[in-house]
């Protein structure tokens, strides 16, 4: 159930590269996907989802050759693409029923069975006869995966699913993928660092087509112990620190001081006391390391 | 704000290349159209005295500019309806709609910058035919001066208005659904419109109705010239009349109208207002409560990848992809359009035409074919892209596109969905001529007939564009590139055969044309047909494969990418599907090459012909006066093999020397199609031959002295049929062969006809040139199941084997004009006063066999009345199938008649002409009027045949029918004369030397005897004529009568007043211009009415319009009450232009007519009459 890719390299014909040789192996589980935005996650999950064919490389799923062989894939595939639209004026249960045909479903009785059951997982199930092209963005996002989980899929990929929902429609989101991500191999990018911290059991810093990094979220954080410090400076002072420091992340306090996050192998200064490591710190250090590395 | 507005959208259209791809693609077109059409492509055409249509007179471009702006108006969706549409499109509209722009800025700017981008496009056709006319290799007789103000006019009045209008109404509807499509399904809308109006308003005679409603003013143009004549085509401008101005008016306000309830209702919202037809129930979404699943466990269910579900599958979507376009409101709005103009279409012809036809499937199935195959050839090209793109459009395509359904199954689902919609729309074209056929009280419903016609013939010619559409909206990605490409290629193939292109290999799905008869059925038309259907479907097969090529699954790809997943795509069943269609399409490539090489004279197009002939008459016209021995009498054994379409005969002429002086060179025409073979008693070597002309000239041997005869013997088979070319007539049903399959003697060759008093002309009759009346004895075979009929009375009938054979013989001399009949007929005989009437049909059609008896009975009874007996004992009408004419002629004692008049709708109610009694009386009325009177080879004499006879029909028509309905058919002969000379092509002759213009013989000739009739009285008319057939009658020797010296005859005998009729009718070309000036009504003190009535009457000749003629003239006034019951009729002789009548009524009188009788041919006769001012 392992998905690999390796010497993933796509070039947009604007000459953008989207993917630059990328190689990353994911087990079952919830695997997340860290990246800033245009850091190449969209690219490399459409690539992974048959979407869209790279210029070079090698992905496998399960002993399929994802590039040679789409349509197995499809078979096991779960997508959830970063926005997506509808047919206007149709409705839910009509929607799934169509996408439940298209994945393969031959028998009515047993679309009209799962149909039920991902409505009623998504929260869905009291609106299933309004058209989805009127539901509100967190409703909309829930059909996203409810047309997902049709095919009982082995491969889920979810593009960015979280971005624009409130906490509530967040949290159900996550709870969702969660229960399905135990036994599945679950693809999950996002630039909200607190995702994966709540969810992922794997994950991959991501950004100018490459992997910066891959590692389990608690092993990540960990390794961190005793090097990440914080200190209150005023606000002038930020420029100065900047240029002494790894400044990781800053953010303005309502008196209008700052907090400043440093990562140091040792205290820096007097004026810092330890931190206890987060992921986002970890994310923050793999992208100031990518930006050093590469010009 | 305005002003920004306007220039940042006119600056978008003007950077996008697409604009210019636009104008240079139309620009092409227009040049090649012009070039094509002033002969650049074609030999020069042989001189000739006839006026040719100038190619760039006001009114061709003007006309040609209106062919394009039906082609420009789809540029208004792609251009006019994207400006808006793109805002929502893009999603534009969230952010825009919230800044500082005023609506009536926004919407006007998007407009009128797109509207300037269109006018632009359009005038590169203009651009293209003013160039064109510089271009040199053109046939200067079809150029004249170039006409800037026609282009101006053109342009000023017709194009760009049209434009505005549709203009703005593709703007608002699209602006206020939001949906770019509805733009395009606005466009059909006009022009099914325009249909509607066209045939409805035009049907009932609504001239002024129509004028006004036309949206491209084309009626509203053509009602304003029609009493043009070519010559004036070909100089003058189009006046601008009040109508068109009214016409543009008219739609400007419409337009103006639709804009501003759109402008109403349009607001900077995020939602359209759309159209609700339901009230949407108000329940917001109410916000769920949030359960949080755990340890839910997913059905196990079965997931099937077999061929089999996924052809289910694909059933099942294409089923989705039908319901997305039939449960559309703009589907339901096309279909609601449609069916009215196909409904009006057919009504057209089934009750409002002049000859108006039963509605037999027939009928109704071929009248909105042509059109309703175009709309649903748009709707295809509209709702393939529409398919294709949907998924992208919905920006549902990432979700559908991973699923693990194969590409063709996609792509098959489409095109089923498409295919699906067209059997749905040829279905409701059924059911629109069942619901005719209903209406008009017809209930033989051929089902299987419409079933045949429109899913076996129309619907693969719909299916190859439905694939070849699908292939170009796959290809492109974007709806509207593809849908302008495909409107293009449609517009392109369709023009090729100008540019001289007419190969069946080239003219993508055109296949030969069927046709339909009920005798006969589709004859031999079919085999050709499916032959080329079948070419095309493997073409469209194999560009379907290409369109699964090509499918776009994902992420939008290069081209380059494209090309490269394709390859990976092709895999081998695809490639051998490819290969197949590919062997296939050139192997039946061949044998349509193979086939149209062999063409015969048939095929050759009229330029080849004429060339040909000309070649030919270089060198044979110095034969052209030579005496010939004249067949006095024929025997022919004629055997006809229906099944097999051929036939073979054997016979003899018995060839008199009539001159005065021995005769040694006979000049031998045998038939084009035909084998020929003969023998001469005496021997004879061949001088000259022409093998293309089948035109020989030999040299007997011996010479046939003055009053000697020889026998002629010949042997005559057809040649088989090709598949594109019928040489043969024999049909499998219906067989009509006439005398021209047999070898004729001298140099004819139907041209122009001799002045009258040339006196060569008066040596033949017009009839032939190598025979004076005949004897005719004939023994015809022909199969077990069917009548064969000759001229000349049965004498003898038996079967031998499997074959009918009969004997056939004339008692008295008749002219060689000659039909042969075979078929399976049903007979109606009645003997009437000693002569056995006989109307031999197709069974089932007898819906006119009581009024055909009644025609002859009616002309039999008028003609022996009035001028001489019946030379023959027996009058038979035979039916021939509608696919060898339309006609009806007398031929011996036969009158052969098409089909399509036995199926002409009758029923007169609102005094519409009887057409088969009128056809069946005109026909026999021949009998005295042509075949007892022959007239001589000369100009005129159709005067002597056709005017009489036509002028006699409209007399029976009134002793039978009254004098309203009468007045009718007068009033259809005079619409006959001004159409016919709207397209003559040569300047008017006078009615003495009348050639074979139908216009003039017919419908002038009619009105012209009318008149006579009237003034002389119809009795003195009739007594004249019957001493002038009386010194002729069954003439067997030169001199013909001619024209003249009917006219002569009527001079000597009209009265002085009356001179001026005899000169002004068959000597000149003479028009009245009159009109009512002024009526005023006074009540007499004794409770009467006095009526003063101010009228002018100008009488002119044709070319001559300013120069008035001197009167001395009678015209009649009559006066008309509310009901429109005649109240006074005066009669009045006119001596000066400007005159005044008073009339004392005793009814309140409400109408002035001048010349309610149409006696006096005047261009204009709607000031004629006036509606009486208190």
């Amino acid at each position: 159930m392992d998905l690999l890719v390796s010497n993933l390299t796509k070039t947009y014909a604007n000459g953008v590269k989207a993917l630059d040789d990328l190689h990353l192996q994911i087990k079952p589980g919830m695997f997340g996907l860290l990246g800033p935005n245009g850091a190449g996650k969209s690219s490399l999950m459409r690539t992974i989802a048959t979407l869209q064919n790279p210029d070079n490389g090698y992905i496998s799923f399960n002993g399929i050759s994802v590039l040679d062989d789409p349509m197995a894939l499809r078979k096991v595939l779960g997508y959830l693409p970063q926005s997506f639209g509808v047919y206007p004026k149709v409705s839910a249960l009509r929607l799934l029923d169509y996408f439940a045909v298209l994945k393969g479903i031959a028998s009515k009785k047993d679309r009209q069975r799962i149909v039920q059951q991902v409505l009623e997982l998504t929260n869905l199930f009291e609106v299933r006869k309004k058209s989805v092209s009127g539901y509100s963005g967190g409703m909309k996002q829930r059909f996203g995966i409810a047309q997902l989980l049709l095919n009982n899929p082995k491969l889920i990929i979810v593009d960015e699913p979280t971005a624009g929902l409130d906490p509530a429609e967040r949290n159900r989101f996550l709870n969702v993928l969660r229960e399905v991500g135990t036994k599945n191999t679950v693809i999950f990018s996002t630039h909200i660092v607190e995702d994966i911290t709540e969810l992922c059991t794997d994950m991959a810093i991501m950004n100018n087509g490459r992997i910066l990094q891959q590692n389990t979220p608690s092993k990540a954080i960990s390794e961190m112990e005793g090097k990440i410090w914080t200190a209150v400076i005023k606000s002038e002072q930020l420029s100065q620190f900047k240029s002494l420091y790894k400044v990781l992340s800053s953010g303005y306090k309502q008196d209008n001081t700052i907090a400043v996050r440093v990562f140091a192998d040792a205290c820096p200064d007097a004026t810092f006391s330890a931190a206890t490591p987060n992921l986002e710190d970890v994310y923050f250090i793999a992208l100031e390391k990518d930006q050093t590395v590469s010009p | 704000m305005f002003k920004d507005c306007y220039f940042y959208e006119l600056g978008y259209w003007l950077r996008k290349p697409v604009t210019y791809i636009y104008f240079v693609t139309f620009f092409a077109f227009a040049f090649l159209v012009f070039i094509g059409s002033a002969g650049f492509f074609d030999s020069p055409p042989a001189a000739s005295t006839k006026t040719i249509r100038l190619m760039n007179s006001p009114y061709e471009i003007n006309y040609t500019l209106l062919y394009f702006t039906k082609f420009f108006l789809f540029l208004l969706p792609a251009i006019v309806g994207v400006s808006i549409y793109k805002d929502y499109k893009y999603r534009m509209h969230s952010i825009l709609y919230t800044f500082p722009i005023k609506k009536s800025s926004y919407l006007l700017a998007k407009f009128l910058s797109t509207y300037t981008i269109v006018a632009f496009i359009s005038l590169s056709a203009g651009l293209a035919f003013y160039l064109g006319e510089h271009m040199p290799g053109l046939h200067s007789v079809k150029l004249g001066q170039i006409a800037p103000l026609g282009y101006l006019q053109a342009y000023a009045m017709y194009v760009l208005p049209t434009l505005f209008f549709v203009g703005l109404l593709v703007f608002s509807v699209v602006a206020y659904t939001r949906n770019i499509y509805a733009g395009f399904m606005l466009v059909i809308v006009v022009f099914l419109f325009q249909l509607i109006v066209e045939n409805w308003l035009g049907g009932m005679g609504w001239v002024d109705a129509l004028s006004v409603l036309d949206p491209f003013a084309q009626h509203t143009k053509e009602y304003a010239i029609q009493s043009w004549t070519v010559l004036d085509t070909n100089t003058k401008l189009i006046p601008i009349s009040k109508v068109v101005v009214f016409n543009r008016l008219f739609w400007l306000a419409f337009a103006l109208l639709s804009f501003s309830a759109m402008y109403r209702k349009f607001a900077f919202h995020e939602d359209s207002p759309g159209f609700r037809f339901r009230k949407p129930k108000k329940e917001p979404l109410t916000r769920d409560k949030i359960s949080i699943p755990i340890n839910f466990r997913l059905a196990d269910l079965e997931y099937d990848f077999s061929w089999k579900q996924q052809l289910k599958v694909l059933w099942k979507l294409s089923r989705i992809e039908l319901a997305y376009i039939s449960r559309s409101w703009m589907f339901l709005v096309l279909l609601f359009f449609g069916i009215l103009a196909v409904l009006f279409a057919i009504a057209k012809v089934t009750n409002f035409e002049e000859i108006a036809l039963l509605p037999v499937t027939k009928v109704v199935l071929t009248i909105p074919a042509l059109f309703f195959t175009m709309i649903m050839t748009l709707t295809t090209f509209l709702y393939s892209g529409m398919l294709v793109q949907r998924a992208k459009t919905t920006r549902m395509n990432a979700l559908i596109d991973v699923t693990p359904v194969p590409n063709w199954v996609l792509l098959f689902s489409k095109v089923t969905a498409l295919l699906q919609m067209q059997l749905i729309l040829l279905f409701v074209l059924m059911l629109a001529g069942i619901v005719i056929q209903l209406v008009n009280g017809y209930y033989n419903f051929e089902i299987g007939l419409y079933l045949f016609q429109l899913y076996v013939l129309t619907f693969p010619l719909l299916l190859i564009w439905s694939f070849v559409s699908i292939f170009i909206q796959t290809l492109f990605t974007n709806t509207y590139l593809g849908l302008f490409v495909l409107i293009i290629g449609w517009l392109g193939f369709s023009g090729l055969p100008q540019l001289g292109i007419t190969s069946k290999l080239i003219l993508f799905n055109t296949p030969p044309k069927t046709t339909y008869s009920d005798m006969n059925g589709y004859g031999e038309t079919l085999a050709p047909y499916f032959l080329v259907v079948a070419y095309w479907l493997l073409f469209a097969l194999f560009f379907l494969m290409l369109a699964q090529l090509l499918w776009v699954r994902g992420v939008p790809q290069s081209f380059k990418e494209r090309l490269q997943l394709a390859k990976k795509r092709l895999k081998k069943p695809l490639i051998l599907g490819m290969v197949c269609c590919l062997i296939g399409f050139l192997i039946l490539g061949f044998s349509i090459h193979s086939a149209e090489k062999e063409k015969g004279w048939a095929a050759l197009s009229s330029t080849d012909r004429n060339n040909v002939f000309a070649k030919f008459k270089e060198k044979f016209q110095k034969y052209e006066n030579r005496d010939q021995p004249r067949i006095t009498s024929m025997k022919v054994q004629l055997d006809i093999f229906p099944e097999m379409n051929s036939f073979l005969a054997k016979g003899s002429y018995v060839l008199v020397n009539k001159w005065d002086r021995p005769l040694d060179t006979l000049l031998v025409k045998t038939g084009f199609d035909e084998h020929t073979t003969f023998q001469i008693a005496s021997s004879y070597k061949i001088v000259e031959q022409d093998s293309i002309m089948k035109f020989t000239v030999l040299k007997l041997n011996q010479t046939i002295a003055p009053g000697d005869s020889i026998r002629f013997g010949f042997e005559v088979r057809n040649k088989t049929n090709t598949l594109f070319e019928r040489n043969s007539n024999v049909l499998r049903n219906g067989t009509f062969l006439l005398n021209d399959l047999f070898p004729r003697l001298g140099y004819s060759f139907g041209e122009d006809s001799k002045h009258p008093t040339d006196s060569t002309a008066v040596r033949n009759h017009i009839g032939a040139v190598d025979a004076d009346l005949i004897h005719f004895e004939a023994t015809v075979s022909t199969s077990k199941d069917q009548i064969a009929i000759a001229p000349g009375y049965l004498e003898k009938q038996w079967v031998t084997g499997n074959r009918n054979y009969y004997h056939y013989k004339t008692t008295a001399p008749i002219k060689y004009i000659l039909g042969i009949n075979s078929g399976r007929f049903h007979s109606k005989k009645e003997d009437y006063k000693g002569v056995g009437l006989e109307v031999y049909h197709h069974p089932g059609h007898t819906y006119n066999l009581t009024e055909m008896m009644n025609g002859l009975k009616a002309a039999l009874d008028y003609n022996t009345k009035h001028f001489a007996p019946y030379q023959h004992k027996q009058a038979r009408i035979i039916e021939f199938p509608d696919s060898e004419g339309s006609f009806a002629t007398t031929m011996a004692n036969s009158i052969p008649m098409s089909e399509i008049r036995f199926i002409a709708n009758t029923d007169t109610a609102d005094n519409k002409v009887d057409l088969a009694f009128y056809v069946t009386a005109h026909e026999l009325t021949h009998q005295w009027w042509g075949n007892q009177l022959v007239g001589a080879d000369a100009k005129g004499s159709r005067m002597l045949s056709e005017s009489i006879t036509e002028y006699i029909t409209l007399d029976i028509y009134r002793q039978q029918y009254g004098e309203e309905v009468a007045d009718q058919f007068l009033e259809q002969q005079r619409n006959r004369y001004f159409r016919g000379r709207r397209n003559a092509d040569e300047k008017e002759p006078p009615l003495l030397l009348v050639g074979e213009q139908k216009h003039l013989f017919y419908g002038k000739g009619a009105m012209v005897f009318n008149t006579l009739g009237h003034h002389l009285g119809r009795d003195t008319l009739n007594s004249i004529l019957k001493d002038f057939l009386c010194d002729y009658r069954l003439q067997s020797k030169p001199p013909y009568p001619t024209s003249i010296s009917l006219v002569e005859r009527l001079k000597s005998r009209a009265p002085d007043s009356l001179q001026y009729l005899t000169k002004d009718l068959f000597e000149a070309v003479t028009f009245y211009d009159s009109k009512i000036k002024k009526t005023t009504l006074k009540k007499t003190t004794d409770g009467r009415y006095e009526l003063d009535v101010d009228f002018e009457v100008r009488k002119y000749i044709d070319d001559r319009p300013e120069e008035s003629l001197p009167l001395a003239d009678f015209v009649e006034i009559g006066v008309y009450d509310q009901e429109g019951t005649l109240l006074h009729i005066e009669n009045q002789k006119v001596i000066q232009e400007n005159n005044n009548i008073s009339i004392l009524l005793n009814k309140k009188p409400m109408k002035v007519q001048l010349d309610p009788g149409l006696y006096c041919i005047d261009k204009n006769i709607e000031d004629n009459e006036q509606i009486i001012g208190n």
